[in-house]
């Protein structure tokens, strides 16, 4: 099959064929997906190289056991996103400390010195509410909020009932806001206004 | 209908239909728009709103980095996966690869047509064994050998000499005689 039509193939499809060892199919579903996937997983682990490695790993291991995926089962996005995040998951388990983005501070030569000021400082105020979240609670914020998945999508990659799911991301938005006010009521007593 | 708002209730409607209150449930508008007047429910109305910025602005951590120049060079590195990994995915066979196999040793060429009608011949010949054997009037044999309740141990104990055995009560014989 020419790399022209595969690229009309859905995922699902073109898994299949990457079963049967077409390396064309492999590259449509590597080049319609890396990037997402590259982003999520720097989303988890804050750290480019590594998140990097990590996705490619899991791209190494669906060339190599692509039987694994079955489509009766679920769409090859969701089952992929449960890799990256399982892989993810792991590897934060194994890391103690959560260094900084790699390039926070880089300087982006698109924005100006006052928007980069703004971005750090809400991209800064996001990540602390994030860390005041479980593993489970930043994994629901992250699916929905950054990766955009729909609640019964999310709920598939981490495995839950939607009900489950819902009130687990409930929980999770609470907590960030009560975080946001708890910042903002020390910020307060700090200027002495509280 | 009215119904009583507490911060928990507040604070759980918000997480679930976000800070715009005209979106809530119409029975419990009335209740959470008094509470939003309230000093902890503006609060709270205040740090929804901006949180929903925060995810609006689109500063997902990692996400300006999915367009940077980098981004090629990952996706080559990806494109170049089928070369340096070979698959390791089990080739799915046929029963009938199995059957093939086991008829490997016999130097004929069967397809797999053949195969199924040899297959075929021999459960049909055993079957009609069977229901032969079924059928036959030898089979009566069977019942009446257990009818005549024939004891088979009786052998067992005819001559006792080479046990030592002077008396055997029923023998008919004496020892030695």
């Amino acid at each position: 099959m020419q790399q022209q039509d595969e690229t009309e193939l859905s995922d699902e499809q073109l898994v299949q064929l990457v079963c049967s060892g077409d390396r064309n199919a492999f590259r449509v579903l590597a080049r319609r997906h890396g990037a997402r996937y590259r982003a999520l997983a720097y989303r988890f682990v804050a750290d480019m190289a590594l998140a990097e490695d990590l996705v490619q790993e899991a791209f190494v291991k669906l060339w190599t056991h692509a039987d694994r995926f079955d489509a009766g089962k679920a769409k090859f996005t969701t089952w992929f996103h449960r890799v990256i995040v399982n892989k993810c998951l792991d590897e934060k388990r194994k890391r103690r400390v959560d260094p900084l983005p790699e390039g926070y501070d880089a300087l982006d030569p698109s924005a100006s010195a006052e928007e980069r000021l703004g971005q750090d400082h809400a991209n800064m105020k996001l990540k602390r509410v994030l860390q005041s979240l479980s593993e489970r609670q930043k994994t629901a914020i992250t699916l929905s909020y950054f990766d955009e998945l729909s609640n019964v999508e999310a709920a598939e990659v981490m495995d839950l009932n939607i009900k489950a799911y819902e009130s687990l991301l409930v929980r999770s938005r609470t907590k960030m806001r009560q975080a946001l006010l708890a910042e903002k009521e020390e910020l307060m007593s700090a200027i002495g206004r509280v | 209908m009215d119904r009583a708002m507490n911060e928990a209730k507040f604070e759980d409607l918000l997480a679930r239909y976000g800070a715009d209150l005209e979106s809530w449930p119409s029975k419990d508008q009335p209740s959470a728009k008094a509470f939003a007047k309230t000093e902890t429910g503006q609060a709270m109305l205040e740090a929804e709103l901006q949180l929903d910025e925060l995810f609006a602005s689109n500063i997902a951590t990692g996400h300006e980095h999915t367009e940077d120049r980098n981004l090629e060079a990952f996706l080559s590195r990806l494109d170049a996966v089928p070369t340096g990994y070979s698959q390791e995915i089990p080739e799915k066979k046929s029963w009938l690869v199995d059957i093939q196999r086991l008829f490997a040793s016999f130097d004929v060429e069967l397809s797999p047509g053949a195969l199924v009608s040899q297959m075929a011949a021999l459960v049909v010949a055993l079957g009609m064994g069977i229901m032969v054997g079924f059928s036959s009037e030898d089979s009566g044999y069977v019942s009446n050998f257990e009818a005549e309740e024939i004891d088979i141990s009786e052998a067992w104990f005819a001559d006792l000499s080479d046990a030592g055995v002077s008396d055997v009560g029923q023998s008919a014989e004496p020892v030695g005689e």
